[in-house]
Protein backbone atom coordinates (compact mmCIF):
# COMPACT_ATOMS: atom_id res chain seq x y z
CA UNK A 1 0.00 0.00 0.00
CA UNK A 2 1.43 3.07 -0.82
CA UNK A 3 0.43 7.02 0.12
CA UNK A 4 1.06 10.50 -0.63
CA UNK A 5 3.18 10.59 2.51
CA UNK A 6 3.63 7.19 4.22
CA UNK A 7 5.52 3.90 2.05
CA UNK A 8 5.85 1.25 3.93
CA UNK A 9 7.13 -1.84 2.40
CA UNK A 10 6.51 -5.05 4.23
CA UNK A 11 9.63 -7.57 2.98
CA UNK A 12 9.78 -10.86 4.38
CA UNK A 13 13.92 -10.18 4.68
CA UNK A 14 14.31 -6.33 5.85
CA UNK A 15 11.05 -6.60 8.17
CA UNK A 16 8.72 -3.61 7.94
CA UNK A 17 10.05 -0.18 6.70
CA UNK A 18 8.22 2.98 6.40
CA UNK A 19 9.95 6.09 4.53
CA UNK A 20 7.68 8.89 5.75
CA UNK A 21 7.43 12.69 5.24
CA UNK A 22 8.38 15.40 7.10
CA UNK A 23 4.71 16.52 8.17
CA UNK A 24 3.24 12.78 7.96
CA UNK A 25 6.30 12.19 11.06
CA UNK A 26 5.40 15.47 12.33
CA UNK A 27 1.29 14.33 12.55
CA UNK A 28 2.25 10.42 13.63
CA UNK A 29 4.65 11.96 16.66
CA UNK A 30 1.99 14.78 18.21
CA UNK A 31 -0.91 12.30 18.17
CA UNK A 32 1.09 9.56 21.10
CA UNK A 33 2.23 12.70 22.19
CA UNK A 34 -0.82 14.37 22.76
CA UNK A 35 -2.65 11.01 24.35
CA UNK A 36 -0.37 11.11 27.00
CA UNK A 37 0.06 14.79 27.54
CA UNK A 38 -4.24 14.64 27.72
CA UNK A 39 -4.04 11.20 30.09
CA UNK A 40 -1.65 12.39 33.10
CA UNK A 41 -2.32 15.93 32.85
CA UNK A 42 -5.84 16.34 33.44
CA UNK A 43 -8.25 14.92 36.05
CA UNK A 44 -11.48 13.56 34.29
CA UNK A 45 -11.98 12.20 30.90
CA UNK A 46 -13.94 15.13 29.30
CA UNK A 47 -11.18 17.22 30.03
CA UNK A 48 -8.47 14.63 28.98
CA UNK A 49 -10.01 14.48 25.45
CA UNK A 50 -10.65 18.42 25.67
CA UNK A 51 -6.55 18.81 26.42
CA UNK A 52 -5.07 15.70 24.39
CA UNK A 53 -7.27 17.41 21.07
CA UNK A 54 -5.99 21.13 22.41
CA UNK A 55 -2.64 19.36 22.22
CA UNK A 56 -2.46 17.83 18.95
CA UNK A 57 -3.86 20.96 17.13
CA UNK A 58 -1.47 23.07 18.46
CA UNK A 59 1.56 20.73 17.65
CA UNK A 60 0.34 20.93 13.56
CA UNK A 61 -0.87 23.88 13.85
CA UNK A 62 2.10 25.67 15.12
CA UNK A 63 4.16 23.12 12.76
CA UNK A 64 1.98 24.59 9.76
CA UNK A 65 3.08 28.29 11.04
CA UNK A 66 6.22 27.83 11.31
CA UNK A 67 6.85 26.35 8.12
CA UNK A 68 4.89 29.14 6.52
CA UNK A 69 7.22 31.73 8.71
CA UNK A 70 10.29 29.95 7.59
CA UNK A 71 9.41 30.11 3.72
CA UNK A 72 8.43 33.77 4.01
CA UNK A 73 12.34 34.23 5.67
CA UNK A 74 13.67 32.69 2.72
CA UNK A 75 12.38 34.39 -0.05
CA UNK B 1 -37.88 36.94 37.84
CA UNK B 2 -36.96 34.89 41.10
CA UNK B 3 -36.13 32.60 38.67
CA UNK B 4 -33.16 34.83 36.77
CA UNK B 5 -31.72 35.00 40.08
CA UNK B 6 -31.20 31.97 41.06
CA UNK B 7 -29.39 31.44 37.87
CA UNK B 8 -26.49 33.68 38.64
CA UNK B 9 -26.07 32.42 42.03
CA UNK B 10 -25.94 28.64 40.37
CA UNK B 11 -23.47 29.71 38.10
CA UNK B 12 -21.12 30.74 40.91
CA UNK B 13 -21.25 27.37 42.61
CA UNK B 14 -18.05 25.69 42.15
CA UNK B 15 -18.75 22.09 39.99
CA UNK B 16 -18.17 20.08 41.91
CA UNK B 17 -14.55 17.68 40.46
CA UNK B 18 -12.71 14.86 41.12
CA UNK B 19 -10.41 15.83 43.55
CA UNK B 20 -7.76 14.09 45.34
CA UNK B 21 -6.56 14.41 48.90
CA UNK B 22 -2.97 13.64 50.00
CA UNK B 23 -2.74 10.64 51.60
CA UNK B 24 -2.23 10.57 55.88
CA UNK B 25 0.73 9.19 56.90
CA UNK B 26 -0.87 5.97 58.28
CA UNK B 27 -1.81 5.78 54.57
CA UNK B 28 0.92 6.30 52.77
CA UNK B 29 2.05 3.70 50.49
CA UNK B 30 5.89 2.34 52.01
CA UNK B 31 8.94 3.30 50.48
CA UNK B 32 9.35 -0.46 49.04
CA UNK B 33 6.27 -0.24 46.94
CA UNK B 34 6.66 2.46 45.77
CA UNK B 35 9.77 1.50 44.40
CA UNK B 36 8.09 -1.58 42.89
CA UNK B 37 5.40 0.39 41.28
CA UNK B 38 8.00 2.93 39.31
CA UNK B 39 10.07 0.03 38.63
CA UNK B 40 7.41 -2.00 36.93
CA UNK B 41 5.81 1.57 35.56
CA UNK B 42 10.01 1.80 34.03
CA UNK B 43 9.71 -1.78 32.97
CA UNK B 44 6.43 -1.79 31.24
CA UNK B 45 4.80 1.31 30.06
CA UNK B 46 1.45 2.00 31.98
CA UNK B 47 1.81 -1.22 34.77
CA UNK B 48 2.34 1.63 37.27
CA UNK B 49 -0.70 2.67 36.61
CA UNK B 50 -2.62 -0.80 36.03
CA UNK B 51 -1.32 -1.97 39.80
CA UNK B 52 -3.27 1.19 41.17
CA UNK B 53 -6.17 0.22 39.57
CA UNK B 54 -6.00 2.83 36.49
CA UNK B 55 -6.64 0.08 33.80
CA UNK B 56 -8.17 2.39 30.85
CA UNK B 57 -5.61 4.85 31.74
CA UNK B 58 -2.72 1.94 31.58
CA UNK B 59 -4.25 0.55 28.28
CA UNK B 60 -4.00 4.15 26.50
CA UNK B 61 -0.92 4.71 27.91
CA UNK B 62 0.89 1.25 26.92
CA UNK B 63 -0.45 1.13 23.56
CA UNK B 64 0.16 5.36 22.89
CA UNK B 65 3.99 4.58 23.91
CA UNK B 66 4.94 1.25 22.63
CA UNK B 67 3.18 2.32 19.31
CA UNK B 68 5.47 5.39 19.23
CA UNK B 69 8.39 3.04 19.74
CA UNK B 70 7.40 0.76 17.07
CA UNK B 71 7.18 3.29 14.66
CA UNK B 72 10.55 3.99 15.59
CA UNK B 73 11.51 0.84 14.97
CA UNK B 74 9.65 1.23 11.53
CA UNK B 75 11.71 3.85 10.43
CA UNK B 76 14.88 1.85 11.41
CA UNK B 77 15.55 4.85 14.27
CA UNK B 78 19.31 4.32 15.61
CA UNK B 79 19.85 2.46 19.12
CA UNK B 80 22.41 4.54 21.14
CA UNK B 81 25.02 3.24 23.21
CA UNK B 82 27.27 4.61 26.15
CA UNK B 83 30.30 3.77 24.45
CA UNK B 84 30.16 7.31 22.44
CA UNK B 85 31.95 10.09 22.67
CA UNK B 86 29.03 12.40 22.28
CA UNK B 87 27.48 12.97 25.70
CA UNK B 88 24.21 13.73 23.80
CA UNK B 89 24.43 9.96 22.61
CA UNK B 90 24.76 8.71 25.93
CA UNK B 91 21.99 10.58 26.58
CA UNK B 92 19.88 9.67 23.82
CA UNK B 93 20.46 6.07 24.96
CA UNK B 94 19.30 6.47 28.72
CA UNK B 95 16.18 8.04 26.59
CA UNK B 96 15.33 4.83 24.75
CA UNK B 97 16.36 2.79 27.51
CA UNK B 98 13.47 4.91 29.37
CA UNK B 99 10.96 2.51 27.20
CA UNK B 100 11.77 -0.21 29.57
CA UNK B 101 12.12 -3.86 28.08
CA UNK B 102 11.31 -2.50 24.75
CA UNK B 103 14.66 -2.24 23.35
CA UNK B 104 16.29 -5.15 24.79
CA UNK B 105 13.12 -7.00 23.77
CA UNK B 106 13.74 -5.76 19.85
CA UNK B 107 17.43 -6.65 20.21
CA UNK B 108 16.65 -9.88 21.30
CA UNK B 109 13.90 -10.32 18.00
CA UNK B 110 16.43 -9.24 15.64
CA UNK B 111 16.63 -5.71 15.23
CA UNK B 112 19.86 -4.25 14.25
CA UNK B 113 19.96 -1.12 16.18
CA UNK B 114 19.02 1.18 13.24
CA UNK B 115 20.11 1.97 9.80
CA UNK B 116 21.77 5.42 9.52
CA UNK B 117 21.59 5.63 5.87
CA UNK B 118 17.64 4.63 5.90
CA UNK B 119 15.88 8.23 4.47
CA UNK B 120 13.60 8.06 7.67
CA UNK B 121 16.14 7.19 10.21
CA UNK B 122 15.93 10.53 12.03
CA UNK B 123 12.64 10.25 12.17
CA UNK B 124 12.25 6.89 14.37
CA UNK B 125 15.51 7.78 16.20
CA UNK B 126 13.42 10.82 17.69
CA UNK B 127 10.37 8.32 17.77
CA UNK B 128 12.43 6.17 20.33
CA UNK B 129 13.50 8.99 22.40
CA UNK B 130 10.17 10.54 22.51
CA UNK B 131 8.74 7.12 23.57
CA UNK B 132 11.48 6.55 26.25
CA UNK B 133 10.58 10.49 28.13
CA UNK B 134 6.90 9.70 27.74
CA UNK B 135 7.54 6.64 29.82
CA UNK B 136 9.38 8.76 32.33
CA UNK B 137 6.35 11.16 32.32
CA UNK B 138 4.11 8.19 33.13
CA UNK B 139 6.25 6.95 36.18
CA UNK B 140 6.21 9.95 37.44
CA UNK B 141 2.50 10.34 36.91
CA UNK B 142 1.97 6.22 38.72
CA UNK B 143 4.13 7.88 41.45
CA UNK B 144 1.90 10.97 42.12
CA UNK B 145 -1.26 9.02 41.93
CA UNK B 146 0.09 6.47 44.48
CA UNK B 147 0.99 9.58 47.49
CA UNK B 148 -2.85 10.67 46.47
CA UNK B 149 -1.75 14.19 44.75
CA UNK B 150 -3.75 12.75 41.74
CA UNK B 151 -6.85 11.00 41.32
Amino acid sequence: MTSWLVTCHLSLVTGFNMVIQHFAALVLFSLPVSVVFGVISKDTPRERVLYGAKSFGLFVGFAVVLGWVMYLAAR
Amino acid sequence: MAKRAVEPEAALKPKPEAKAEPRSEAARPRLGQLVRLCVGAWLVPGLGHFLLGRRWRALILFVSIVMMFLLGLAMKGEFFSTQSDSILRTLGYFGEMCVGVAMPAARFFGYPGGDLFFASSDYGTAFLVAAGMLNVLCILDAYDIALGRKP
